[in-house]
């Protein structure tokens, strides 16, 4: 058997006792772990949002606590599910949501209502961040889809959202533009704000779609995917996040990125407290939202932040998408219609 | 006594893996199945599976699932088996080449895999590059089954290849002269000797690829479009965007009993093909 | 067997493998019908020399001709050439009949020729009530004759055994061998065995070739190896002797005696034939020893030495009796029968032995 002459190791039963050692070890740490109290588990991205989690909120957190948070990296249906879980004794404490997944996790009752007089920074946070979570959550950045190009082969980018979708049912750019899905997690709310564009119509923007579709290389799903398929020039157009996008083309001569009239759609990292979840956890929240750190966080990822008193410096203000360019979905008014947009789009746009 | 007491200690040495197996596997399973039959007004009923089972798209999805995956299986199997072959007939640091060889895309993350992929199959890509250089059109091979297809094979292969590997070594050489010396020609030989002696790493191999394949969704996710709908991608669909729960576990349902039914007669058809060639 | 038995020619046969020279020029000729044991220790090329000549082997140089025909670049599988391999090598997955009808199937035989064959072939090795059993559910001596079958199913011009007792016990070999032999000259197909039990080849051949290192030292029937054997090696591997190193010294009188290294004082008879000068080997084999008791004298027309009696030992029919003379050891056996050895001296009294001038050989070391 090639299995066991080949692959497994003649030295596998000395390795036995080091290995029981470290196993010793790792379970004296989870006692160790267990003893300190007042631990509390948040969530944040990958990269460099996990990079600017730890330098902003945890080393705040660490400074009016004295200890750091456990820093998790998952996303949104994975919180949400987590926390569904095991509700008295939620094993996430801090919640970083999508939109719609903070609206449900809030009408589920999994989340405490925010609350000023626990985390006073709170009292700088707009309503607009708040309103439609009816308190269970805030915005903790946003951002908005814009549009990507290739400056060697895209002359004159089309202006706004209609003639890029016009152009690209004309065949005007071969078949080489990628547009978010409606599966992708944020793909709903970019089919809303198209809906703003159309009267409302969700018809019509399902006709454009499906007229887009022989002109997509790709409707776009997994975010890494996407912006690989445009470094590596497999698309000359690609609708994405700005702030990546930006950083992008700074760094890119032969890439541009800019905001298609009239605007674009609001999406944002949700962030809430989970019911049952420690007290510390407000303190978190509270060095999420104070100036300091919202303006540090935004430094790093080139996404605006929420605090009202954060004043950006020039260079980064050029690359933000400002609060009047963008819309903040209504979520109420479309979130029951996802499963149905979602089969639609599996069965219309083939 | 002695029998007795044999049962006994048998039962206990057995009870971690009885124990371990309801807790994390027959309870979850049930759960599911409570969560599949879950129905809208608040009751349990079929009426998920009857909208699985009832809907062209959703059956065209099933079928869509099961024909891919007997494809990587297929592939696999054909291209699996010679190097299973060289692999049994060659020996020392060739044959831990060979092996390494075949074991490195395990050892590689399933993103970082299918972004290679990407890399060669992309229209800027290996193969594109080599066309437009010798002036030839480019193909668009990205995002659709010829992607998804490659990849899993590309990833399935090791599976294939050690089951039929190791059961190729089983086979006593001399076997296989003496069916030269008996008249058999070398393609006889293997016809009637090898393969049908080799067939339980077969079966092994195609029922490991047959049901990793079908459940495979991060390749299927991220080399396919929205044509190449496959019943996992389904599935986290309706968990991650529709947060249908019910839905999702009755597709999850629809699945698992695909895999167990299939390969149930992909073990009957082995079973009958050894009788037969025997 | 419908086809007529073919001699074998090997001519010059060499193969290498790697460092290794393990066929030197090897030539051999076997007759039609004859029985030709290869006989040598392991690492000597008679398992080599067997598979070139089933064409499972390509030989570096050389020819192998089969009835006349060279079997150069003919592929084994059209050689007809019956193969009995060490561990039989039947097909797992085959019952008895499907695997002796493998090679008739090969052939494209039809299927009522195929089952008389079968059967035929099944019979001639009294196994007919087995058709229908597995190989695992036979024993070794079965497996063996199951093996055999099938090798002769196919009429083969040559038959050839690779060590085909050596998984069997040591008195179900016995019975095979005579059996193998028995069916071999009734069938009248010429044979080559490898082995590397002299019983074994000494039991069931007309010949043996005698190889070391690649070359055959001696071909010749069982008892001419044995009494005459060509060189060193052949006397030392073929049987049990007193083997005695020295130097060939002329004794007062003339005549020439041998000065052992182990006891430069003692002087021991050699033949007539013995080189006149020189290193040479002197070899008797014990069964030619007579065993005097008392310094009684040589008897006329033998040759001895006196010694003394030391230990005995039995090895079953024989029993061997050790004698010491000055630093040399020497032995010489009995057969175990009551009377012969309540003659032996005991341990420590005078011994005279003595053996023919004829059977003591020498060699040049």
């Amino acid at each position: 058997m090639i299995l066991q002459s080949e692959i497994r190791p003649a030295r596998k039963r000395a390795r036995f006792l080091p290995a029981l050692a470290i196993a010793l070890g790792a379970l004296g740490l989870f006692a160790a772990h267990d003893a300190a109290a007042q631990k509390i588990t948040v969530v944040a991205s990958g990269g460099i949002w996990l990079e600017s989690a730890k330098q902003n909120f945890a080393a705040c957190y660490k400074e009016r606590t004295g200890s750091d948070p456990d820093i998790l990296v998952l996303n949104s249906g994975e919180v949400i599910n987590r926390i569904r879980a095991n509700k008295e004794n939620p094993s996430i404490h801090v919640a970083l949501l999508s939109e719609i997944d903070a609206i449900r996790a809030g009408r589920e009752g999994l989340l405490d209502k925010l609350d000023a007089s626990k985390a006073p920074n709170l009292k700088d946070v707009p309503e607009v961040f708040r309103k439609q979570w009816d308190d269970y959550a805030t915005i903790q950045n946003f951002g908005a889809m814009i549009v990507m190009y290739n400056k060697d082969k895209i002359k004159e980018p089309p202006k706004d959202w209609k003639t890029l979708i016009d152009n690209t049912i004309a065949g005007k750019y071969g078949n080489r533009v990628s547009f978010p899905a409606v599966t992708m997690a944020w793909g709903p709310q970019f089919t809303w704000f198209l809906t703003t564009l159309y009267n409302g119509s969700e018809d019509e923007v399902f006709a454009k779609y499906k007229a887009m579709a022989p002109n997509i290389a790709k409707y776009w799903v997994n975010p890494v995917d996407a912006i690989n398929m445009f470094a590596t020039k497999e698309v000359d157009i690609l609708v994405y996040w700005d702030g990546r996008a930006y950083d992008f083309a700074k760094q890119n001569a032969w890439a541009g990125a800019y905001i298609p009239d009239p605007g674009a759609f609001q999406s944002a990292a949700m962030l809430a407290k989970v019911k049952n979840a420690p007290e510390a956890s407000w303190q978190y929240i509270d060095c999420v939202l104070s100036p300091k750190a919202q303006l540090g966080h935004a430094s790093m990822i080139k996404y605006p932040v929420v605090n009202s008193k954060v004043v950006y410096p020039d260079d980064l203000k050029a690359v933000l998408t400002p609060l009047e360019k963008v819309r903040q979905p209504e979520f109420l008014k479309f979130m029951d219609k996802i499963p149905a947009w979602i089969e639609r789009w599996n069965k219309e746009i083939q | 006594m002695m029998p007795n007491r044999f049962r006994l200690s048998t039962l206990a040495f057995l009870a971690p893996a009885v124990i371990g197996l309801l807790v994390f596997f027959i309870g979850p399973l049930l759960l599911n199945v409570e969560v599949s039959l879950r129905e809208q007004g608040g009751g349990h009923g079929l009426a998920q599976y009857l909208r699985a089972l009832g809907d062209a798209y959703y059956v065209k999805v099933w079928l869509q699932t099961i024909v891919l995956a007997a494809c990587v299986t297929f592939f696999t199997l054909l291209f699996g088996y010679p190097f299973a072959f060289a692999i049994a007939r060659s020996r020392g640091p060739v044959k831990g080449f060979l092996i390494f060889l075949i074991v490195t895309p395990l050892l590689i993350n399933v993103v970082v895999r299918t972004f290679g992929w990407m890399v060669v199959l992309g229209r800027s890509g290996l193969i594109n590059g080599t066309l437009r250089a010798f002036d030839l059109p480019t193909i668009n091979m990205l995002g659709g089954w010829f992607a998804i297809g490659i990849t899993l094979v590309h990833v399935m292969l090791p599976f294939m290849v050690l089951s039929i590997a190791s059961a190729l070594e089983g086979i006593d050489q001399a076997l296989e002269q003496a069916a030269l010396t008996l008249g058999a020609k070398p393609a006889a030989a293997f016809r009637y000797i090898i393969w049908p002696l080799s067939l339980d790493g077969v079966i092994t191999g195609t029922l490991l690829v047959f049901s990793l394949s079908i459940g495979s969704f991060v390749t299927v996710m991220l080399m396919g479009n929205n044509r190449t709908m496959v019943l996992p991608v389904m599935v986290y669909q309706q968990l991650n965007l529709s947060s249908d729960w019910p839905f999702a576990a009755a597709l999850g349902m629809v699945l698992l009993v695909t895999v167990l039914v299939i390969s149930g007669i992909q073990l009957a058809i082995g079973r009958r093909l050894r009788r037969g060639q025997a | 067997m419908a086809e007529a038995a073919s001699g074998l020619e090997a001519i010059q046969v060499s193969k290498r493998f790697g460092a290794t020279q393990a066929l030197g020029g090897v030539s051999l000729s076997i007759q039609a019908g004859e029985f030709m044991a290869l006989l040598g220790p392991s690492g000597c090329g008679k398992t080599t020399l067997l598979r070139c000549i089933a064409g499972l082997i390509d030989p570096d140089g050389g020819d192998i001709r089969l009835g006349g025909r060279a079997l150069k670049g003919v592929q084994p599988w059209h050689r007809d050439i019956g193969v009995v391999f060490q561990n039989y090598a039947l097909f797992p997955h085959m019952n008895v009949a499907e695997n002796v009808a493998f090679g008739l199937k090969m052939r494209r035989m039809k299927p009522a020729e195929i089952k008389a064959k079968v059967e035929r072939a099944l019979a001639l090795v009294r196994m007919e009530s087995f058709a229908a059993r597995f190989p695992s559910q036979l024993s070794g001596g079965q497996q063996q004759r199951v093996a055999l079958a099938r090798a002769i199913a196919i009429e083969p011009v040559l038959l050839l055994l690779d060590e085909p007792m050596a998984a069997l016990d040591a008195k179900l070999r016995g019975a095979m061998q005579l059996e193998v032999r028995e069916l071999q000259s009734r069938l009248g197909i010429t044979t080559v065995l490898v082995t590397h039990d002299q019983d074994e080849a000494m039991t069931m051949s007309d010949r043996i070739a005698i190889m070391s290192e690649g070359r055959i030292e001696q071909v010749a029937a069982p008892a001419e190896l044995y009494l005459k054997p060509a060189n060193r090696f052949v006397a030392d591997f073929i049987g049990r002797s007193n083997q005695i190193v020295g130097n060939i010294v002329a004794a007062a009188d003339g005549s020439l005696a041998l000065q052992p290294d182990a006891d430069a004082a003692l002087r021991l008879p050699v033949p007539s034939t013995a080189p006149r000068q020189g290193r040479v080997l002197l070899m008797v084999r014990p069964e030619a020893i007579e065993i005097l008791p008392g310094a009684v004298g040589v008897p006329a027309g033998m040759v001895g030495v006196q010694a003394i009696a030391a230990d005995r030992i039995m090895t079953g029919d024989r029993i061997s009796l050790y004698c010491q003379l000055g630093g040399l050891s020497l032995y010489g056996t009995l057969p175990s029968q009551a009377e012969k050895l309540a003659a032996l001296p005991e341990k420590g009294a005078p011994v005279t032995l003595a053996w023919r001038e004829s059977d003591a050989m020498v060699f040049a070391a």
